[in-house]
């Protein structure tokens, strides 16, 4: 019964995946957009999928090992996130939106 | 039909190792180089041993690379060499061309001779089972990749420890500018992020206890000196990255960095090559485990230092 619960968890995490995957290979979208997506995959898609294998391996030290992982997962691929969007926007980098409304003005 | 390949090849190699010698202007030594090491694979293929032929391709690519960009240089800078170049002229006439092309089409035309005669049966594994069945008696240790890294194959990892080296000292030849080393502490303009900031000083700690971690259990359980020294690396990019400090004596730790190449190179001398790991397993188990975390140790560091070398002088072309 764990089993199925576990594999059903990381199904939902291989399904997070293909959308973030679907939403990179988007034509005519900018740079924001998808990091936006892409942040997807790093933070939901692996920590949903760390969570099932975490079921199927019950109470053990090797369900130790994978929430220590799973915690600096949880801090760290925000934060990589954060600091790609941010370098872009201090580097002066424009969506095209945004570059659209500054030349009606 | 049965054609000598190998000897034509090993003669062939002669040839151009002949060429270097007496070959005055630069670019065409180079050349010449390349093919050299090309014939040199082919050979090794030839002899039965693709490893080794794969290696050479790839440090022969890698070295021709490093020695146009470092002539490059030169030619810039004027550093000598200014004679050299006013009387080269690079055209490109049929017979220039000609004169590079010939060599190439030839070793392909080897290289094609060389696959019609590769033996197709099954990959031979008997070094392989050898290997994993008497690594714990030979070298010690209970990872049968760090005992082979560091015991049968000692040489190949003398060879990556010096392509690290190479590559450490033509990054910082390359990216040499007349101002002094980043030994001031100016910061840049752009504020970090409080972010960054409050994550960094708890991870950072964690980062370290798992790379000391990993080098020094490397021959235990997965892992080893390259990936536990670059684990350590990743904690001064951090801390430059977040902190915005660099207040690090690059030249002190280059300076380092080679003073232990030189001693990872003595270490396997004085222990595998005199055979001392060998007879010392069987009287006493603590001897070969004590040379795997020696080598581990300093292999880590030296590849700490190398990547914190690099990542710096990348920082310094950025600022200037």
């Amino acid at each position: 019964m764990l089993e199925y619960i576990s594999f059903a968890i990381m199904g939902l995490g291989l399904i997070f995946m293909f959308f973030g995957i679907v939403g990179i290979m988007q034509p005519n979208k900018d740079f924001y957009y998808r990091l936006l997506v892409t942040c997807k995959i790093d933070t939901v898609g692996i920590i949903t999928f760390f969570i099932g294998l975490a079921v199927r391996h019950g109470i053990s030290f090797f369900t130790g090992k994978i929430v220590l992982i799973l915690i600096i997962m949880l801090i760290l691929n925000p934060l990589v996130t954060h600091m790609v969007a941010r370098s872009a926007y201090r580097g002066g980098y424009v969506s095209k939106d945004e570059l659209e409304k500054r030349k009606l003005r | 039909m049965n054609i000598p390949i190998t000897e034509i090849a090993l003669s062939l190699w002669v040839v151009c190792a002949v060429l270097i010698v007496f070959t005055k202007k630069m670019y065409r030594i180079i050349i010449t180089f390349g093919v050299f090491s090309l014939i040199g694979a082919l050979s090794y293929l030839f002899l039965g041993s693709p490893d080794v032929a794969m290696a050479e391709a790839a440090v022969s690519a890698f070295v021709t690379i490093f020695f146009i960009v470092c002539i490059e240089r030169y030619y810039k800078f004027g550093m000598g060499l200014e004679d050299e170049q006013a009387e080269e002229k690079v055209k490109f006439s049929a017979k220039s061309v000609g004169r590079i092309l010939a060599p190439t089409g030839f070793c392909v035309g080897l290289f094609w001779l060389a696959m019609q005669h590769l033996p197709m049966d099954d990959a031979v594994t008997v070094l392989r089972d050898q290997y994993l069945a008497r690594f714990m008696y030979d070298v010690g240790g209970m990872n049968a990749v760090a005992s082979i890294v560091l015991g049968y194959r000692v040489y190949d990892t003398l060879f990556e420890a010096l392509l690290l080296v190479v590559s450490v000292v033509a990054v910082a030849h390359v990216s040499w500018y007349d101002k002094a080393e980043m030994i001031d502490r100016r910061h840049s303009e752009i504020k970090n992020s409080g972010v960054a900031r409050f994550t960094m000083r708890v991870v950072c700690p964690i980062i370290i206890i798992f790379g000391a971690y990993i080098i020094a259990n490397g021959h235990l359980t997965a892992g080893g000196g390259f990936q536990g020294g670059l684990a350590i690396a990743t904690f001064f990019i951090c801390r430059y990255l977040v902190y915005d400090i660099n207040d690090l004596p690059i030249a002190k730790v280059m300076r380092m960095e080679k003073l232990v190449f030189v001693n990872i190179t003595i270490l396997p001398v004085l222990a595998v090559f005199t055979g001392v790991t060998y007879f010392a397993t069987y009287i006493l188990p603590l001897t070969s485990d004590v040379y795997l975390v020696a080598m581990n140790i300093l292999i880590g560091f030296k590849v700490a230092c190398g990547f914190f070398v690099l990542f710096y002088r990348f920082v310094a072309i950025e600022r200037w």
